[in-house]
């Protein structure tokens, strides 16, 4: 499942760090965004529960968006 | 006791207003309103008021049907002790200048009653395109205006843009894919609401179509040439704009979300970001309504954030599109779920609205087009964001939303499909 995460703003400068133990777990990194402290990737076969580990606040499906 | 609603003065002074219509009608019915001071005793007010010879009733000695114009015949004045003020007939204000001189007095001052008239249901212009504006550019008033929004930076996250478009030669245009090697676009869309946040005019001397021509313009293709992003690409975008110091992101996309949904969790905390950053995200409500058949859709995503300025779609005539999404008026109120997005409740509301009918601008090709939706109302916002930071270079971004917001035109309509009303350049 493609999500996006957001770090806590307390663990932003670990964004890196965060992004490496979610790779250890099998998860395919796209972006990493420091200045908003996002992270969007694909999840494989883990839930979102399961891939929100320590330092991430929030995380959400990757949604489609369309020109309106 | 609570004061009986229809013994409130505007009540009674609305209760027989002359007849006559427009700038000739009466204005000042001759009484007095006089203020008192809130901490003095009604007795003590009572008492020096009597000294004068002055006869006071009380506003709750009066009767529920109309009661005031009787007691005023019989009393010289009522005194509304809730309200601290006194209604005093025309002929006493020789009593009520010496109870003003009084030392240490409790009269603290007087003004004359005015008349009140509802307010006439005032006939909006319906705009249309001349050979020097476009009804959307003629609508927000920002001709008035020497403001160019120079040097402002924009971000315009969208399908790209036309490079050789022949109305931006000379402009230097910031650029960067997310969806392609190439910010071009292809579609047509980024194209034209580019035009109307940073454009100018057709030719050297056509109608102006652009609301901030001497922006700073930074391209962000995060949508394909089928029009079509996502969540993560967007976050690219935003975070590419922040990285750039853009002041201003304008969001013509989202995605439909179901009636009741939340916001994004995410995209609100991504909004906060970007204005403690100082600058704003504008995004459209969407278009999945009509309004014709009886249905009003939810505001998109991301649109529906609080923090992010949600614009809806206004016609010629400057009513509510019938395709515009809606909130459900009010404060946006709503608490976000730890994860996944969900909230149990908010799925925000209109902030602003702006032209999006029928609306001119620059498209792939180095021409034009019309087109019709809250896209197109989205960059009017943007550009007119961009004309008030350079008017307040030092503003925030908070102070410049709320200047948006403080100086739209109301509309009359509902809040929930217009929010402040109008965006406009006073």
């Amino acid at each position: 499942m493609d999500f996006i995460a957001k770090i806590e703003e307390s663990q932003k400068s670990n964004i890196q760090e965060i992004a490496k133990s979610l790779e250890k777990m099998g998860i395919r990194i796209n972006r990493i965004m420091r200045i908003t402290g996002t992270i969007s990737g694909s999840s494989g076969s883990l839930s979102l529960a399961e891939i929100k580990i320590k330092g991430i606040k929030s995380i959400e499906q990757n949604r489609r968006l369309r020109a309106h | 006791m609570a004061l009986k609603k229809n013994n409130s003065p505007v009540q009674v002074i609305a209760a027989a207003p002359p007849s006559k219509e427009g700038v000739n009608r009466k204005k000042i019915t001759g009484r007095l309103l006089v203020r008192l001071n809130p901490t003095v005793s009604l007795a003590t007010i009572e008492k020096k008021a009597k000294a004068r010879s002055l006869r006071l009733v009380s506003s709750r000695d009066l009767p529920a049907d109309g009661g005031l114009s009787k007691a005023l015949e019989k009393a010289d004045g009522v005194l509304f002790d809730r309200l601290k003020i006194i209604l005093v007939n025309a002929g006493e204000a020789g009593k009520i200048k010496r109870l003003l001189a009084l030392r240490d007095s409790p009269f603290l001052s007087s003004e004359p009653e005015r008349y009140l008239y509802k307010t006439a249901g005032a006939k909006r212009p319906v705009f249309k395109n001349t050979a020097t504006a476009t009804w959307g550019i003629q609508a927000i008033n920002v001709r008035s205006s020497k403001l160019t929004g120079k040097d402002v930076p924009i971000a315009v996250l969208d399908t790209g843009f036309d490079f050789t478009h022949p109305d931006f030669a000379g402009r230097v245009i910031h650029r960067k894919s997310f969806v392609g090697r190439q910010a071009k676009d292809r579609e047509g869309h980024g194209t034209f609401c580019v035009g109307i946040a940073g454009g100018d005019r057709k030719g050297k001397s056509g109608a102006r179509y652009g609301v901030a021509s001497g922006a700073r313009l930074y391209v962000g293709k995060i949508l394909d040439d089928a029009g079509e992003g996502s969540d993560g690409v967007a976050l690219a975008g935003i975070e590419w704009a922040l990285e750039k110091g853009c002041q201003v992101i304008s969001m013509s996309f989202g995605a439909a979300v179901e009636a009741g949904s939340a916001y994004s969790a995410i995209f609100e905390d991504v909004a906060k970001t970007a204005m403690a950053n100082n600058c704003l995200l504008i995004a459209a409500t969407g278009n999945e309504s009509d309004r014709e058949e009886g249905m009003v859709a939810p505001i998109n995503h991301p649109a529906n954030c609080p923090s992010v300025m949600a614009v809806a779609a206004l016609t010629e005539g400057l009513k509510v599109a019938n395709y515009s999404c809606a909130g459900k008026g009010g404060a946006r109120r709503g608490r976000v779920a730890a994860a996944g997005g969900v909230a149990a409740a908010g799925a925000g509301m209109v902030n602003i609205a702006a032209p999006g009918d029928n609306i001119l601008s620059s498209h792939i090709g180095g021409g034009y087009a019309v087109e019709s939706g809250t896209s197109m109302a989205t960059p009017f916002v943007a550009g007119v964001a961009a004309l008030l930071w350079e008017q307040h270079p030092g503003a925030s971004a908070r102070e410049i939303w709320d200047k948006l917001i403080g100086q739209a035109q109301s509309l009359g309509g509902s809040v929930a499909d217009v929010g402040a009303g109008l965006v406009y350049m006073p």
